[in-house]
């Protein structure tokens, strides 16, 4: 078996409207290896969501892969068709998806909901797959006898849990997480992380978690993919890319949120907006809000992402290559 | 609490909401159901400060946050604003008074601006609705100068525009103006950054801080986070089930909160590049909703620490230090800092 459970080479995700394309991603290249965790941060609109799409090959209508390649267990799976793509998710791949409270139908039981799941990619009877969302339940926290209950008599939390059962119904080895703690109250979303890093360990999960929140990743995930305007500026280890920041945009983010432990100071935004990707900018995408921006270097050429050792890429002129 | 001369004053305010039952319950059966929304609750504000109300969803920090702007009629208990009580009042000449001295800023940019007014139009709706007397050039430059205060610079580009055109944090600074050219002393601010990235945040914050300090204006900043409580009020009073449970001055939350929720809370959270200073506590099951109260304290079902007279006995809101007021029997430190773990 090879180590990488997943691999993404210079993956481009374009979008098409009326006017044009817009560069969602725009060669974005990771790996995953087997039970690792990997988050991917960055502001709305970096792309972050698109490139987790696009690895399960879950994107909307006018969104397609313009090149690139995405191996999933050393196999190819960016042109599969659509039949063999509904075998892989949910068997290989699954997701748990941000909104508890709309991910769930209403008119149907939770426990239904992952049965159907469950029948869609195996060959078991219905009460087979019953039992097997017992145990899932138990696994995530909710107590089985809820086993009949509708979404609607959930709480916001136990929704989540049931979520990640529906993620886990039919043993996947691949687990993206889009935003799954994001709309929780500050203990129910230590209780879902604290779930999901215990199933890491129980289950040997590997996980793809979606992010704006840089704490969220520094709990649960061993990499972290910063991105910024379609394309990843700094990957590495995650104590070493919070600890030993390299990239300016980075390092502003990690000082837009407040750190209680240090003296009072007021957090900084990051001035300026993020580009336009219908028509990205020349050179590096954050020059333009980047004050150490060089004139004619930064604006210019695009800076290639680069190992700065011990498996710690950045995409900086200043910060990375060719001192 | 110390302050003689707050610019709010709460004095054990209560709000209920009736849960609607149907007639034959709530009537034949007499079946009554109430949510506590807001129970017993004390608070002072004082000229230029900012209060940040903590809870969880359900707490009751907005219906707090409205009862003072008497957006929701109080139940119970006294509410005083620049010395004058204003429970009960409801005439409109008087609210028309009360709206140029008190203001709401509210969550969602998205929803709280009407699309198909222009940017002026929005900011410059108090005016009119407060008979104002300024005319068409008056309204403009004082809705200029309120938006160059927001931060939307040069502000003659954002006049004439719809919500639809501007970014969420754009929105925010509208909604910010709007509140500012009635430059009014009071503002709630009802969770003003939670839909905002955290890129944009940290300008809308400053725009608080610059509302107090060079306005002068008190603020009630009502936030599900702690750390941004931390970072920008002067004192935070943490809800939990329509009660303050602790309150005190905005560092008790870096480690120095002795109600037992409000440590739960502060050592969930996670500090970027830090390591934890405080031993994680995990609190079981979910805050319910105040339907039921039970006799005791209403955090002992949860409390880590809870023993038998906290199920019999409501615990007093009391002073227990200087500045410092708590809700609990057996206040202590319970998640001591440690260095040897991780």
């Amino acid at each position: 078996m090879s180590e990488r459970l997943l691999e993404v080479k210079d993956l481009r995700t374009y979008f098409k409207i009326t006017a044009g394309e817009v560069k969602a991603v725009d060669g974005v290249s990771f790996f995953l290896n087997h039970s690792e965790s990997i988050g991917l941060v960055g502001e709305s609109g970096c792309g972050k969501t698109t490139t987790a799409l696009s690895t399960i090959r879950l994107l909307p209508d006018n969104g397609y892969i313009h090149s690139g390649q995405i191996l999933f267990e050393g196999r190819d799976i960016t042109n599969l068709p659509e039949k063999e793509l509904r075998d892989f998710r949910w068997a290989q791949a699954s997701m748990i998806f941000q909104g508890a409270m709309n991910a769930l139908n209403p008119v149907q039981k939770v426990s239904d909901q992952i049965v159907e799941a469950i029948l869609l990619h195996e060959k078991v009877t219905k009460r087979d797959a019953l039992e097997r969302v017992k145990g899932l339940f138990d696994l995530v926290g909710i107590d089985v006898k809820r086993v009949n209950a509708y979404p609607h008599e959930f709480s916001g939390g136990m929704r989540q849990r049931a979520i990640i059962a529906m993620a886990l119904a039919c043993n996947p080895k691949l687990v993206i997480g889009d935003e799954p703690t994001t709309a929780l109250d500050v203990m129910v979303q230590a209780q879902i992380i604290d779930l999901i890093n215990d199933l890491r360990h129980k289950l040997n999960m590997s996980m793809l978690m979606i992010t704006h929140d840089l704490s969220i990743i520094t709990e649960t995930c061993d990499r972290i993919a910063v991105m910024y305007a379609g394309k990843i500026v700094e990957y590495g280890k995650t104590d070493v890319v919070v600890r030993k920041t390299l990239h300016p945009y980075t390092d502003k983010l990690i000082h837009a949120f407040p750190n209680i432990y240090q003296p009072r100071v007021m957090v900084e935004s990051i001035p300026g907006d993020p580009p336009d990707l219908f028509n990205p900018p020349a050179g590096c995408r954050f020059n333009a809000r980047c004050e150490h921006a060089v004139k004619g270097l930064c604006d210019c050429k695009e800076p290639p992402l680069v190992d700065m050792g011990g498996e710690h890429f950045v995409a900086c002129h200043l910060r990375g290559g060719n001192q | 609490m110390a302050d003689k001369d707050p610019i709010v004053s709460l004095k054990d305010v209560e709000v209920n909401f009736n849960i609607r039952q149907g007639f034959i319950k709530e009537y034949i059966l007499r079946d009554k159901k109430i949510v506590h929304a807001v129970d017993k609750i004390n608070l002072d504000i004082a000229r230029g400060e900012i209060v940040s109300l903590v809870g969880e969803s359900g707490s009751g920090k907005t219906t707090t946050g409205r009862a003072i702007l008497r957006l929701a009629d109080t139940t119970a208990g006294d509410i005083i604003f620049n010395g004058e009580s204003i429970t009960g009042k409801k005439s409109k000449a008087w609210n028309r008074e009360f709206r140029k001295h008190a203001q709401m800023i509210f969550q969602d940019p998205y929803q709280s601006l009407n699309p198909r007014f222009t940017v002026f139009d929005i900011v410059t709706e108090p005016l009119t609705l407060t008979n104002s007397d300024a005319n068409l050039a008056e309204k403009e430059m004082l809705a200029i100068q309120a938006l160059e205060f927001a931060g939307l610079r040069p502000a003659v580009d954002y006049l004439y525009r719809y919500p639809h055109e501007l970014s969420g944090g754009q929105r925010q600074r509208v909604s910010i103006a709007t509140c500012f050219i009635m430059a009014p002393e009071f503002i709630v601010a009802d969770e003003p950054v939670s839909m905002l990235d955290a890129s944009v945040r940290a300008n809308i914050l400053k725009l608080f801080v610059g509302l107090k300090e060079e306005k002068g204006a008190s603020i009630l900043f009502i936030t599900h986070d702690l750390s941004l409580a931390w970072l920008i009020s002067d004192h935070v009073a943490i809800m939990y089930m329509g009660r303050i449970v602790e309150y005190g001055p905005a560092d008790i939350i870096a480690g120095g909160c002795l109600h037992p929720y409000s440590q739960a809370l502060t050592s969930v959270l996670a500090m970027v590049g830090e390591k934890r200073r405080m031993k994680r506590i995990i609190l079981e099951g979910e805050t319910s909703s105040p339907v039921n109260l039970p006799k005791g304290c209403r955090f002992a079902s949860r409390c880590p620490i809870a023993q038998q007279r906290c199920f019999e006995e409501d615990p007093e809101y009391r002073p227990i230090g200087e500045d410092h007021y708590i809700c609990c029997h057996f206040p202590q430190p319970i998640g001591q800092l440690n260095d040897e773990e991780d």
